[in-house]
């Protein structure tokens, strides 16, 4: 049993000597081998982990978490370096991995598929779960990620803490509130979780409520203000020392939420997420480790645009997505092979509408998604082989199949306007491979390639949408149902320099996209939209390419005094033609941060280049280059067990009245933003 | 158990014959069109030969082209007449003026009923009459009837008397289908009758018609449109796409060859 436990728990280190304490406890405390101990305090997790290839189990969030405890998750996502998002307003900022965003990504919860509701794009399941419920973050590139499902990009999934069972501490929890200034931000939040000796119930919330933030200079940007809570609830119960049965609950809601780069803004944005996960770890033979997942989630979402001036016809575009599914998951290790299976399934239904109200006229009513049925089936095989010390192999197979289907017969007769026949059930296979191989060059070296091929299915908004405009554009969307599945080859490699005091890491990956799906102009189509440009049909381009790289530096030059620089950079272009829209300039963060046992005083610059590089046909802007500064800083006071934990700080400390290239509508972002946090935690 | 399906069997026959004999009253009594559907226009016995003429139309009559449905009986023996040859003439005595019609096109009824019609250019609900001579064919028997009917204004214009834009033709321009449009590709017809004289609207046959459906409010069309071309009769028959539900102007664009007729009409559809 010990030694297992070592095998397949991480090795954590904490500055209340947890280590020493039993393997069971370890295992009650954890509750899972895929989770890693978030002690309240300050915790220094060093994982031994198996990833082949860039780590994904750095545990990003808590790190970024603690520079400020109300962050968004779409802004701890950005802090990766290989993310950035698209900005539509000041809430549920759209993720961007690798230049792809939400349609070419899989962005899961627990490894659950959630469907965002809104044609628009307004919300991506990123803000239907926060921080606080948030343990963290695994990101994967391109095919390798192909474990949460077929994508392009990569995979994000986002992890919740669930209930600790610790039978140690039977109570313990977090309260805290935070108030910032350029947009008079109120946010709070409280955790509880209560353990018994065999189970575990956690709960936790957050309310925020924004008004509209005022951009550098000084200038309110309207329709910007938002309001939302998201509640969790989680239990966790082990019959033995072998078995974890945990449910989740999040329930997430939003109000009044302004998206001030669009025509409307968000009646309300809701979501309710259920997952029931049973774990089983037996102590000896071949299988270490297999768990089995079900789960539903439902996503509604209404638009609003009461509140905007000049409105030719006041409208609504109620949406929703409903998703049942379910996973089987095991793990076997054989000498040196360790091998991951997975069969998971899903079905989803999604349906939008929209209806105007002209003055003195009949209503106008459309299905802008046509209720889309999605059976989805899929297996994913992984083989980690330790070749030697030094060398890993990982080799990932996936196959998907998928099923769409229109199930309201009006929505049929939408598509035929377009010599569509969308009645017939849409079938599509998806295979996705990859081999990863990692060396352990020196000490202090290590270097990693992934090669790998994947494919995509085509979104319900390029496969079946109807007139969905695009306020980035100004053209009107339609989608074409035997439109081909997108396909990457890629590769992805790096190279890590680490010593005690320093760590160098340089990233690079390529993919060349095939049947790459993006709106074509259709000259002999009106516009639906009052004033769009002309309508876009989903085409198929045959090839295209995206590139780029990161690279980050860090280095302690005396032990207190920590300077870190991030650099990325992306590249994108259609062979033979523009460069790909929405693609992120080079961008640089650079800190330097003082170190103290009880917090920590860190002054950060954030750079990005101007983008010229744009495509005009998606009547991108360019955009120019910025500086800005943020000071933030971090204090807690012991007070026995507990402590008084003060975040602040300020940022664009210097006013600067700049935007971001992935913003849409020109907005500029935030000014100068004071922040201060007091939680309290037992 | 047993008795169960006895029940069962029983219950089946008496069903079965139900049916059945319904079926049969049917077959038999085609002395009885159905015209439950229909609403009836008028009736009268015709001035000779003891005839009773009975008009029915699809709804109550609108100024519109106006599908109309003729019941003929034998007054003596109230026996069904299925062959016949009926003259229609529509008309506003009072106004000294017809209308545009079409005969029944055979002289032998379709279940009972003789199918024509008439375009009502205008409203009345005192001045229309139907005039209808009816020939007996078996019998050999003639009449005539005069059946004022109410014509009333539809809610929404379905029939439109034009001056084409040479200044001098009138041209009266009749909305047929759809009749009920849907989202999606809808039938599209309409009729064509010039004015010749007060009295004579013949159909008009050889002009082109080109269409293109708006939404009034949102300024856009529907794109894969089928212009209508004539099948006969002043008929022109197209397709027609509505992208959403809503309030749509169906616009006319009427050539007589190269010169425009008039290219400024429209029906409105609303669903």
């Amino acid at each position: 049993m010990r030694k297992l436990a070592y095998k397949i728990f991480f090795i954590l280190i904490s500055s209340q000597a947890i280590a020493q304490q039993q393997d069971s406890v370890f295992f009650n405390r954890e509750g899972s081998i895929t989770e890693r101990i978030i002690g309240l305090n300050e915790v220094l997790v060093k994982p031994t982990c198996d990833c082949v290839g860039e780590c994904t189990c750095k545990p990003t969030v808590k790190e970024n978490y603690s520079l400020n405890r109300f962050s968004a998750t779409d802004a701890l996502l950005e802090k990766n370096s290989r993310i950035s998002v698209i900005k539509r307003g000041n809430f549920a900022f759209e993720p961007v991995l690798n230049g792809m965003a939400s349609d070419r990504i899989n962005l899961t919860i627990d490894g659950m598929k959630i469907f965002g509701a809104c044609t628009d794009k307004m919300d991506p399941i990123t803000s239907y779960v926060e921080p606080n419920n948030m343990k963290s973050v695994a990101v994967q590139h391109g095919a390798a990620g192909s474990m949460y499902g077929s994508g392009i990009g990569g995979s994000v999934n986002m992890e919740t803490n669930g209930a600790t069972i610790n039978p140690a501490k039977k109570f313990s929890g977090e309260a805290g509130m935070g108030f910032q200034s350029a947009s008079l931000g109120a946010n709070a939040l409280f955790m509880l979780n209560y353990s018994s000796k065999r189970w575990a119930l956690m709960t936790n919330g957050v309310y925020r409520k924004f008004q509209n933030y005022r951009a550098g200079g000084g200038e309110e940007i309207n329709y910007t203000q938002f309001e939302k809570w998201n509640g969790s609830a989680s239990g966790k119960y082990m019959p033995t020392d072998n078995d974890v049965l945990r449910f989740d609950m999040i329930m997430d809601e939003g109000y009044n939420i302004g998206y001030a780069a669009l025509p409307m803004d968000v009646l309300y944005a809701k979501a309710k997420i259920f997952g029931l996960t049973y774990q089983h770890l037996p102590c000896h033979g071949v299988v270490e480790k297999y768990e089995v997942k079900i789960y539903g989630n439902t996503v509604s979402h209404s638009m609003d645009d009461t509140k905007r001036t000049n409105v030719p016809i006041h409208m609504d575009m109620p949406g929703s997505t409903k998703t049942v599914g379910g996973y089987f998951d095991t793990q076997l290790k054989k000498n040196k092979h360790k091998v991951t299976l997975r069969l998971d399934g899903y079905h989803s239904n999604a349906r939008a509408e929209m209806t105007m109200y002209p003055v003195n006229e009949a209503e106008m009513f459309m299905l802008t998604w046509p209720d889309v049925n999605k059976m989805d089936a899929g297996i994913f095989l992984q083989d980690a082989i330790e070749l030697s010390e030094k060398n890993r192999l990982s080799i990932n197979a996936r196959l998907e199949y998928l099923n769409t289907q229109v199930m309201d017969e009006f929505g049929v007769q939408q598509a035929s306007v377009f010599n569509q026949d969308v009645s017939k059930p849409n079938h599509r296979l998806l295979k996705v491979f990859s081999a990863s191989y990692m060396r352990t060059v020196s000490k202090s070296v290590s270097a990693w390639l992934t090669a790998g091929y994947t494919e995509r299915a085509p979104s319900i908004t390029e496969q079946y949408g109807f007139y969905i405009f695009n306020a980035y554009d100004g053209y009107d969307y339609i989608g074409n149902v035997n439109i081909r599945n997108e396909k990457a080859a890629q590769a992805d490699a790096g190279i890590q320099w680490k010593r005690e005091n320093a760590e160098v890491r340089c990233t690079g990956f390529y993919y060349q996209l095939f049947d790459y799906i993006l709106g074509a102009q259709d000259n002999t189509m009106d516009a639906m939209t009052i004033n769009a440009n002309g309508v876009k049909f989903s085409k198929n381009i045959p090839e295209a390419f995206m590139t780029g790289g990161n690279l980050e530096l860090s280095y302690l030059p005396v032990k207190m005094i920590k300077l870190s620089s991030v650099s990325s950079y992306t590249h994108g272009e259609i062979v033979g033609g523009n460069p790909l829209p929405l693609i992120a300039p080079f961008k640089n963060v650079s800190s330097v941060k003082w170190l103290h046992l009880r917090g920590f005083v860190m002054l950060e610059c954030e750079s990005a280049a101007a983008q010229n590089r744009i495509n005009p046909e998606f009547g991108e802007r360019s955009t120019a280059g910025y500086s800005i500064l943020n000071v933030r800083a971090s204090y807690f006071f012991p007070l026995g067990e507990k402590k008084i934990t003060l975040n602040a700080g300020i940022e664009n400390l210097l006013d600067k009245r700049y935007r971001t290239h992935l913003t849409w509508g020109g907005i500029p972002q935030q000014g100068i933003n004071g922040y201060l946090n007091i939680s309290f935690s037992f | 158990m047993k008795t169960h399906i006895q029940f069962l069997i029983a219950g089946t026959i008496l069903l079965v014959s139900l049916f059945t004999s319904c079926k049969k009253d049917n077959d038999d009594n085609t002395n009885n069109p159905n015209t439950e559907d229909l609403v009836l226009a008028g009736q009268a016995y015709t001035n000779q030969g003891s005839i009773l003429v009975k008009v029915y139309g699809e709804d109550s009559l609108y100024s519109a082209y106006s599908k109309l449905y003729i019941e003929l009986r034998d007054s003596a023996t109230n026996n069904l007449i299925n062959d016949a040859e009926i003259t229609l003439l529509p008309q506003m005595p009072m106004m000294g003026h017809a209308a545009p019609f079409e005969n029944p096109a055979s002289t032998t009824a379709i279940e009972g009923l003789f199918p024509c019609a008439v375009v009502f250019q205008m409203p009345g609900t005192t001045g229309w009459v139907l005039d209808i001579h009816v020939k007996e064919l078996a019998g050999n028997k003639e009449g005539d009837v005069s059946i004022p009917v109410v014509v009333n204004t539809p809610a929404l214009v379905r029939t439109k008397v034009i001056t084409a834009l040479n200044g001098t033709d009138k041209i009266i321009i009749s909305y047929l289908e759809p009749s009920s449009p849907e989202v999606g590709i809808n039938d599209f017809e309409i009729t064509l009758h010039k004015k010749e004289t007060m009295m004579s609207f013949p159909a008009v046959e050889n002009y082109t018609v080109e269409i293109e459906p708006e939404m009034p409010s949102m300024g856009h069309d529907s794109p894969n449109n089928v212009n209508p071309t004539h099948t006969g009769n002043g008929h022109y028959e197209g397709k027609v796409n509505f992208t959403m539900t809503g309030e749509w102007y169906i616009n006319l664009r009427i050539m007589n060859g190269s010169e425009a007729v008039d290219t400024t009409s429209y029906f409105v559809v609303t669903f």
